[in-house]
């Protein structure tokens, strides 16, 4: 446990100091500064869209950053042959490769909230109209985008033990892409096909492949509407139950192939 | 650690079990509230809104142009808007604000000179909500909305607003201050006994709410539902719908030919409508006319129109992806009353795309229903009408169940033109017209008595 | 003395384009323990595949090995010995008081004996001026200065040193060899790999030269070096003579009566003179040379792959 923290310790430390992905954290909160500021305010607050498209922003600038931070993390590391030294000391490769990961998402948690608190102050700025239900969700929003992340990071990392970091980088988005649509796509197969046996098919692809839809609050309607169909702490809670196992799993597989690998 | 551990294997293919019920588990929910595609409404997937929707892009993208498509309208670049809005809502059709905002945007603040909104695109504002409804089915707020322009801006059919209030009402989301105007609706619509129960019911349960909470704002939304129910039981009383009903006014005094209790003792107010509308320079009417009702604040709806265009107060067939016909004529406003008369000037020359005059013949309209009047008007005429006359023009044909006021005349184009014929002066007016006594001093009312 | 390293057909198959490739083949290795251990070999011998698989980074494709008594692939012995990979880098972002921490937390060593440790090592390898300078900062020298202490934080019993003087100056060479006798007296098993012949070679007690994957020469450094040479230089020598000299030795050059004979060390030293001397010629010199390294290397790999830079082949497979 003390090796895994040590690891990850020095991931998030050496992460916050990556150049690209500072480069990447500025020009998101460039985004988030610049967006609220771009509305004038009409006799109808517009602050739902606004929320929301800051959410996007965030979201975007987020995945890209647990992307570029995961792709490279165990690449950098036989590239500049640091890995051989810590492997050589009584650290096993999973404990190495979790370690490595929680540091990468405790990076990750840090830029989100740092954005978000920008955000948030942003708004208290410039959005004097913005009410406790946006702040809320803002916050909530960010914290499911961790968990999200953090999923993403989970399937760069098993990608990383086989491919190489360009290819994965590709190979990520199109997972998180896919996973994204996932439930649309499902819910328009449903509608139109039913049984049989590609409906099978598709119901198993669904559940089988990470889905990014469940650990996500924005694309929904506005506070208003959350009585519909349950709590939204339980979907919350859901959601993030659902992140940290799916990511466990990409986890485990990342260690099952990376005991095998070559370094 | 080389070879798989067993018991490693097993826990993830347990685990790899669970989250797909987890995520199953989670579709409904999902379906319900977060889908773009709500329920009951299941359309094929279109790939080029999938491709948008990539992460958080779509309703990024979405909010950029939204803001984009407002400062247009703040700086009156309207051309840009019905694509900027049509494409903000294909992208993130969640976005009630953007249906409800652009909604509002199109139909009122399409404006000319003298601030009269362009009701041509009427229909294209009500195209755009019920698209939102059919992806909004969850919340009360695009109904509320579509609603809102029958009641408010349709001002008429009130039927229609009262099938979206009724639909807005039963949302779960709908706050209890958004409910009352159902009523208002129904009372519009001529359904008092509808009116008056909502109200009651709003009232009961403000007071139970009250009960419970003790706090202001409770207690000041009771008091107004408890205003709103007496204020309309007053209203039922006074203009004797009740009595009515009970029989009470078809009694006689035992023995004679008298009522016991009579209904009314003034004569129906007779409207006495007559106008003069005179096209004093090209595409500028000047309208005057006698009005009976001396009281202030009674509206006659004026519309000039092409004599083969008329609005349904409907959805646009073709939804938002068309702009409104720029050859098509619609004017219209309200002929505000006073001490008996009224005098307007109404110019459409300076905005030629809103009022092209490209037809050969127009049709002058003027409508007053006594559904929409103020409650101090309604207090002479009634609900239905059935306290006013006119010696020519009540019609009972325009909207069934209300006695309206209703005149029409003809303009050509050379007369709303003043060329040809009507180089020196173009007129139409109603029969035996005769000139308002009118005064120098305007907004001074100058009747004596204001009974009648 | 027990066994620190023992390798049974050790062997490494990459598959290139040209096919298979056994890059370690079948080697049989002991090492014992407190010895200073020569792993020797040109570019891409094989050496740093060998120390790979005896950490457990790698993966031997047949055989089998021993370390410290405990077959390889148990990550517990990591505990007992110490690795410092070739040409290293460290996390350039932290200090070397920092860097030496992490590694203490790798083996668990908690505070505040973690920070005395890294304390005495940094100061034990000339870095305590440094400590708080960031890794970047550092010269190729100190980095490997700071891989060596690194390599001391758990006492180790046996250390794994991959090329620890290339690419270092002459001085530091020297620095490094005396850290390395340092360690012998402690009592330390020293693995050296190189494909250098410096100062730090010639410290070993023994030595395996590797060429292709396979054991081309072993043994005690002083007994492979047995059987030298002589040299002996003349001058007014006349023409003609070094026909009776040829027998004996060689003429490494013969120019203006300048005559440098070169040859082993077993022949008659007298005889020579006496030929020289009664000819008229003047004996300048007579060095006996012992046998170099660089002639053993030679002799080994067959001249073909010898002390040249090769350029360094990808030794990543990512
Ligand atoms: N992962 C690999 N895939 C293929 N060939 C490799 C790999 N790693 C090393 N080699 C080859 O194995 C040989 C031995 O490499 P190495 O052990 O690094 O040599 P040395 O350390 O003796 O210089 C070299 O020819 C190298 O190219
Ligand atoms: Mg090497």
């Amino acid at each position: 446990m003390g090796q895994i923290f040590a690891i990850a310790q020095t991931t998030l430390g050496e992460a916050i100091r990556r150049r690209v992905l500072l480069i990447i954290l500025l020009i998101g909160l460039a985004f988030l500064i610049i967006s609220p500021s771009l509305n004038q305010l009409t006799p109808r607050g517009q602050t739902e869209v606004l929320v929301k498209m800051t959410l996007g922003i965030l979201k975007i600038t987020s995945a890209i950053l647990a992307v570029t931070l995961t792709v490279y993390l165990i690449p950098n590391e036989v590239e500049r042959r640091t890995i051989y030294t810590i492997l050589s000391k009584p650290v096993q490769r999973y404990q190495f490769l979790v370690g490595k990961f929680l540091g990468s998402v405790g990076a990750l948690a840090v830029m989100i909230g740092l954005m978000t608190l920008v955000l948030l102050v942003t708004f208290s700025l410039q959005q004097r109209d913005a009410s406790m239900d946006d702040v809320a969700r803002i916050v909530k929003s960010a914290v499911m985008y961790v968990f999200q992340m953090s999923l993403l990071a989970g399937i760069a990392m098993l990608f990383s033990t086989i491919v190489t970091p360009i290819v994965n980088f590709f190979m990520t988005g199109m997972v998180f892409v896919f996973g994204t649509l996932m439930n649309p796509i499902f819910e328009s197969l449903g509608a139109s096909s039913g049984g049989g046996l590609a409906g099978l098919g598709s119901r198993v692809a669904h559940y089988a492949l990470p889905n990014f839809t469940n650990v996500d609050i924005t694309g929904g309607a506005t506070q208003a509407e959350q009585a519909v169909g349950g709590s939204e702490a339980v979907y919350m809670m859901n959601g993030i139950i659902y992140a940290i196992i799916y990511t466990s799993i990409m986890l485990v597989l990342a260690v099952l192939i990376f005991d095998r690998r070559e370094i | 650690m080389r070879r798989p551990n067993a018991a490693l294997v097993g826990a993830t293919a347990a685990l790899f079990v669970v989250q797909g019920l987890i995520s199953k588990g989670m579709y409904p929910t999902w379906v319900a509230r977060y889908s773009a595609h709500n329920v009951g409404f299941q359309e094929g997937l279109n790939v080029d809104q999938l491709l948008a929707s990539v992460g958080g892009l779509r309703q990024m993208v979405a909010g950029i142009l939204w803001v984009r498509s407002d400062q247009y309208f703040h700086s009156g670049q309207f051309d840009a808007i019905l694509p900027l809005i049509r494409l903000v809502t294909w992208l993130d059709p969640r976005q009630m604000e953007v249906y409800a905002t652009g909604s509002w945007h199109i139909a009122y603040n399409f404006t000319d000179e003298q601030n009269r909104s362009d009701r041509r695109y009427v229909p294209l504002a009500l195209a755009l909500l019920s698209e939102g409804v059919e992806h909004n089915q969850s919340s009360f707020r695009l109904f509320h909305e579509t609603g809102w322009i029958y009641y408010h801006k349709v001002n008429d059919e009130f039927d229609k607003a009262v099938f979206w209030f009724e639909q807005s009402v039963q949302k779960e989301d709908v706050p209890p201050s958004l409910k009352a105007i159902l009523a208002n609706a129904y009372l519009r619509d001529g359904r008092l006994d509808d009116a008056l129960n909502l109200y009651w019911m709003l009232q009961r349960d403000a007071s139970a709410e009250y009960a419970r909470t003790k706090d202001e704002p409770t207690r000041i939304r009771r008091d107004t539902q408890e205003n709103n129910l007496n204020n309309l039981i007053m209203r039922m009383v006074s203009r004797g719908i009740f009595g009515r009903r009970d029989g009470v006014y078809d009694l006689l005094v035992p023995g004679t030919e008298k009522w016991l209790y009579p209904y009314d003792t003034h004569d129906p107010v007779d409207l006495n409508f007559s106008v003069k509308i005179e096209v004093i320079d090209k595409k500028v009417l000047r309208l005057t006319g006698n009005w009976g009702i001396a009281t202030t604040g009674a509206r006659i709806r004026i519309v000039v129109r092409d004599e083969e265009y008329n609005i349904l107060w409907e959805p646009a067939p073709e939804g938002l992806d068309f702009d409104v016909d720029r050859d098509d004529t619609f004017m219209q406003d309200s002929l505000y009353t006073q001490n008996k008369f009224f005098d307007r000037k109404i110019d459409m020359s300076r905005n030629p795309t809103m009022y092209p005059f490209k037809s050969e013949r127009y049709i002058v309209e003027f409508f007053f229903s006594p559904r929409s009047a103020p409650h101090h008007i309604q207090d002479k005429t009634g609900w239905d009408g059935e306290g006013m006359t006119d010696s020519r023009y009540i019609r009972t044909d325009i909207r069934p169940g209300v006695r309206v006021l209703f005149a029409e005349y003809e303009l050509t184009r050379d007369m709303v033109l003043r060329r040809g014929d009507y180089i020196d002066s173009a007129v139409q007016m109603s029969p035996g017209y005769v000139e308002p006594e009118t005064s120098d001093v305007v907004g001074v009312i100058i009747r004596r008595s204001l009974r009648n | 003395m027990g066994v620190a390293i023992k390798t049974e057909d050790l062997t490494k198959t990459y598959r290139t384009r040209s096919g298979k490739v056994n890059v370690v083949d079948h080697l049989n290795l002991e090492v014992e323990e407190g010895e200073i251990f020569g792993f020797l070999g040109p570019n891409g011998a094989g050496k740093t595949t060998t120390i790979k698989m005896l950490l457990g980074i790698s993966y031997p494709s047949e055989g089998t090995a021993w370390v410290l008594g405990k077959e390889i692939g148990d990550t517990d012995v990591h505990r007992r010995l110490s690795y410092l990979p070739e040409k290293p880098y460290y996390y350039e972002h932290m200090t070397g008081l920092e860097i030496l921490r992490f590694y203490a937390r790798l083996f668990n060593i908690k505070e505040p004996e973690r920070t005395k440790k890294a304390e005495a090592l940094l100061e034990k390898v000339n870095l305590a001026g440094d400590a708080d300078k960031i890794i970047a900062q550092y010269s190729r020298g100190m980095q490997q200065r700071i891989g060596l202490a690194q390599s001391l934080l758990n006492d180790p019993v046996l250390l794994f040193l991959d090329e620890p003087t290339a690419g270092l100056d002459p001085i530091a060479h020297i620095e490094i060899r005396d850290l390395i006798l340092k360690m012998r007296d402690e009592g330390k098993t020293v693995f050296i790999s190189s494909h250098e012949l410096s100062d730090v070679e010639r410290i070993c007690d023994r030595v395996t030269i590797l060429n292709y994957g396979k054991v081309v020469s072993e043994g005690r450094l002083d007994t492979l070096l047995k059987g030298g040479r002589i040299e002996i230089t003349a001058v007014n020598v006349p023409k003609g003579i070094e026909d009776n000299l040829r027998s004996d030795g060689v003429i490494a050059s013969f120019h203006d009566g300048r005559l440098i004979i070169d040859a082993p060390d077993t022949i008659a030293t007298d005889g020579f003179v006496d030929a020289v001397r009664s000819a008229g010629g003047t004996i300048v010199s007579i060095i006996p040379r012992r046998k170099r390294l660089e002639d053993l290397f030679i002799e080994s790999v067959g001249g073909r792959r010898v002390l040249t830079e090769q350029t360094e082949q990808s030794e990543e497979s990512v």
